[in-house]
């Protein structure tokens, strides 16, 4: 539509004049607001009672010299013009079908994409997984870690006023992954979004953590590593005693050094006792068998545990016709003169609660056990460990009801029993006075079993017998005793760090500084220490390293502005202990694999 | 130029100031293990309707809102604010994922639109007074229609009072093509001389077959084309002031509308 007074076709109209579209001069009239041609006829001649005057404007040159036509219509016409749309109008349709189009897309391919593309619509697609998690999580498996996928577009809408995804996301992260002490952690994490990146398509962006971020809460500040970070601990990196009683300094400086040893002494360092190839945090200490049985394996056998001994009885404690339906024995016409002069050994002293010393009480006690014991093999020995919460499966493996009956029938017959064999092999054996175990070898779970029992009952009688270096299996004289509020027995190896929030991983600096050579450089055996005197006593936390402790300088000698990293989280965790929650399925593979702490 | 780079100072320094606070809380946040891209898209979100109102403004003439020239100044200036947080709420300039990466490519182009208006509306408008024409857009093609017009009046009179069609017959092979319409599009875009070394070139090789009389109504006509030559001057820079919007507004709601679904998307997944 254009002015009727000027050709000025205004840029807000719906549509222009065709005819200016092909440089021609465009009509006075312009379109109509349908967008049709409004010029075909030149003028809209106007009526005065019987006549037709013209409308011709001046700046077309005025009233024309024929006229209207009879009829009222214009004389002068002109073919129809395709009239152009504006460059706004333009504009307005292009804008409306962009966002028309957004809509269809979003709808097609983002809110209602099942419908075209399976279950997981590509406009929701937020980019590639970490190899980590793209290991665990199926493909198009959203609801895998969004709680609130799936639940349709109000509910999307409704989450932008209260949003929970990141909570339900952490819940679902929490499927898998376990923070074990989290809640007593200087670091109590929020939602694992805050720290944790996915759909970045690698693993170093799960965790983009800067030293920025732990200076903003703690207290104290450094520029650098090498510069300004605290001095480690005195005892760096030895927080408590080792698990295992083994004194580097007396071993390698005294007794590796003996001639009498030296064929079985390891010769090669570190790597002679320490496996290198499974280095972590630790460097794990070999078997056993490959360290330590060459000079300390009969140690093993040389004190048997000692379960039953029959006691001197003053008095004949057992009925004639008892000892006779038991054991088919006759009675005998000697005056009875105990053939044992044995005191009550310590676990049955234990698990009757009965004092060795009091003879009548002794009597009292052990002789029905005994009577006991000849009528049901071992049960009664299972029910007095019952009585005090001990597993009598793992405590009295493998011992034979039929030897417990013959060896307490003789003894009730006041004889001595005659053992089958020497007792070489070891395991359970029935004495002349006594039922003993001795350790078959390194490992053994009887022994195992009667030493946690011991630490687990806490009873003066039990501890003092078995959780001593000279003890049956002599355990103690390498396992330490820890007593930190709860008994327990170091049985494997290692030592914990000073921090958890403290890594260390051995096998990087190896390759650095050459396996076996050079371990010397961090670990230093200071001869001073008083290493054994900690083991004298149960508490893990006092104690005296066999090495010197570890100083920053150490470190700062390749963790430094020109060789190694020197981040924050280079050495520390953000998280105690994280781990998983069993095994984890890797679709990939099609196995079930472990996956291990970080 | 001069008054441009005045009007922009406020903006640009409210622009960098905006800037540097986002930038200042979305870092704390961040050192705090908060989110901080819930901050700088936030911002960013508020850029961008900001430069969308814009176009809300024009359309509101009717209504005292502020001067255009304010406005205008505004729109720059945020604009690049507007990149400035794109930047630091992506993180990078090429995303991870379908939807983002789609959105990312409109928001790209949609700068780059700007940006390419930004420098046509500097640089066009000084081109166009050095002209020393004035003539509004809608009213080329009249113009050019009066201009043809007139040459072919001159045309006309000279066969009319010379007797010779030398001259018409150069007209309908030559420079017709040349007053039918705009030429030489690119040609002043470009800021190159095509047209006048091809006016040149067409008139000057048939002034040696013209007599005296003829000359003169060659020189009208040449004075015709020189003003055919300003007018499409006007047309073509006009023409790209107008239409870098049919690129520049369709994306800008393009954008805006993505972003709607991207903010429902990141709330029902991620936050």
């Amino acid at each position: 539509m254009s002015s009727i007074n000027n050709s000025y076709n205004r840029p807000n109209f719906t549509y222009l004049c065709g005819r200016g579209g092909v440089w021609q001069k465009s009509c006075v009239n312009g379109p109509n607001p349908d967008g049709s041609c409004g010029g075909v006829a030149v003028c809209t001649p106007t009526q005065s009672g019987d006549r037709w005057s013209c409308r011709r404007s001046r700046e077309e040159g005025g009233a024309c010299e024929l006229g209207p036509l009879p009829n009222g219509d214009c004389c002068l016409t002109q073919p129809p013009c395709k009239p152009r749309r504006t460059l706004r109008t333009q504009r307005f349709r292009l804008s409306a079908l962009a966002a028309i189009m957004v809509v269809a897309l979003v709808g097609t391919f983002g809110v209602t994409g099942g419908v075209f593309f399976g279950e997981e619509p590509p406009f929701r697609d937020a980019g590639q997984l970490s190899p980590k998690h793209s290991g665990v999580v199926d493909d198009n498996s959203c609801s895998d870690c969004h709680s609130g996928h799936g639940e349709g577009p109000i509910a999307m809408v409704r989450a932008v006023l209260n949003p929970t995804a990141a909570e339900g996301m952490t819940g679902k992260c929490l499927d898998c992954h376990t923070f074990p002490g989290e809640e007593t952690s200087v670091h109590k994490a929020g939602t694992c979004n805050s720290c944790h990146g996915e759909h970045k398509a690698s693993d170093a962006a799960l965790v983009k953590f800067t030293d920025a971020q732990c200076h903003s809460c703690h207290k104290q500040k450094f520029t650098t590593f090498a510069l300004s970070h605290p001095e480690f601990g005195k005892t760096y990196p030895h927080k408590r005693r080792t698990a295992i009683n083994f004194d580097h300094n007396s071993h390698i400086n005294k007794h590796f050094q003996d001639e009498r040893f030296a064929k079985i002494a390891p010769s090669d360092g570190c790597v002679g006792c320490h496996n290198v190839g499974t280095a972590g945090k630790a460097v794990a200490v070999k078997s056993f068998e490959e360290n330590c049985s060459g000079c300390h394996q009969e140690q093993i056998s040389s004190a048997s545990l000692n379960l039953l001994t029959v006691p001197e009885f003053e008095e004949n404690p057992f009925e004639a016709d008892t000892v006779a339906e038991l054991c088919g024995t006759e009675e005998s016409e000697e005056e009875y003169e105990s053939v044992s002069t044995e005191s009550l050994n310590e676990i049955i002293a234990a698990l009757t609660e009965t004092d060795p010393e009091n003879a009548d009480k002794v009597r009292e006690k052990v002789g029905p056990l005994l009577v006991a014991l000849a009528e049901s093999g071992t049960s009664p020995i299972a029910e007095l460990l019952d009585e005090v919460d001990g597993q009598a499966g793992p405590l009295l493996a493998g011992l034979n009801a039929d030897l417990v009956k013959a060896g307490v029938c003789s003894w009730m017959a006041n004889e001595e029993f005659e053992p089958m064999d020497e007792g070489s092999n070891g395991g359970w054996r029935a004495e002349e006075l006594a039922i003993t175990y001795t350790a078959k070898s390194h490992s053994d779970q009887v022994l195992r079993a009667w030493y946690d029992f011991a630490a687990e009952l806490e009873s003066d009688t039990l501890t003092d017998y078995l959780l001593k270096p000279d003890g049956p299996g002599t355990c103690v004289s390498c396992h330490s005793v820890n007593d930190t509020g709860v008994v327990e027995i170091a049985w494997k190896t290692g030592s914990a760090s000073v921090d958890k929030l403290h890594k260390y991983n051995h096998k990087p600096h190896l390759n650095v500084l050459g396996p076996g050579s050079q371990c010397g450089t961090c670990h230093k055996i200071n001869p001073a220490a008083e290493y054994p005197a900690a083991f004298e006593q149960n508490d893990p936390n006092v104690f005296a390293s066999n090495f010197s402790p570890i100083s920053k300088g150490t470190c700062v000698e390749c963790h430094n502005d020109q060789t190694a990293g020197q981040n924050c989280r280079t050495c520390h965790e953000y998280h105690e202990n994280a781990g998983f929650k069993g095994k984890i399925p890797f679709k990939n593979k099609n196995v079930l694999k472990t996956a291990s702490s970080n | 130029m001069q008054n441009m780079l005045s009007r922009l100072l406020l903006p640009t320094v409210i622009s960098v100031i905006a800037f540097v606070g986002v930038y200042y809380w979305q870092s704390k946040a961040a050192l705090e293990l908060e989110n901080p891209q819930i901050i700088t898209g936030w911002a960013l979100g508020a850029a961008i309707v900001f430069l969308l109102i814009f176009n809300v403004r024009k359309r509101l003439s009717a209504f005292n809102l502020g001067l255009a020239k304010v406005w205008f100044a505004l729109h720059v200036a945020f604009g690049f604010l507007t990149i400035a947080f794109f930047v630091i709420h992506a993180g990078v300039f090429w995303p991870i994922g379908v939807y983002e990466q789609l959105l990312a490519a409109g928001f790209w182009l949609v700068s780059l639109t700007g940006v390419f208006g930004v420098l046509i509306t500097i640089y066009f408008p000084k081109r166009l007074t050095n002209t020393g024409l004035e003539i509004v857009y809608e009213n080329i093609p009249e113009e050019i229609f009066s201009l043809r017009a007139a040459v072919e009046d001159i045309l006309v009179n000279c066969a009319k009072e010379c007797g010779e069609t030398t001259l018409q017959e150069h007209y309908s092979e030559t420079l017709a093509w040349y007053f039918r319409r705009p030429r030489f599009y690119w040609s002043y875009l470009i800021g190159s001389n095509a047209d006048k070394a091809w006016l040149t070139r067409h008139l000057d090789s048939v002034r040696r077959y013209l007599n005296a009389e003829e000359m003169g109504y060659l020189d009208q006509i040449q004075n015709l084309a020189e003003r055919k030559s300003l007018v499409d001057e006007h047309f073509a820079r006009q023409d790209v002031m107008k239409k870098w919007l049919l690129m520049h507004l369709p994306l800008s709601i393009l954008v805006f509308a993505m972003s709607i679904w991207h903010v429902i998307l990141i709330y029902s997944y991620a936050i």
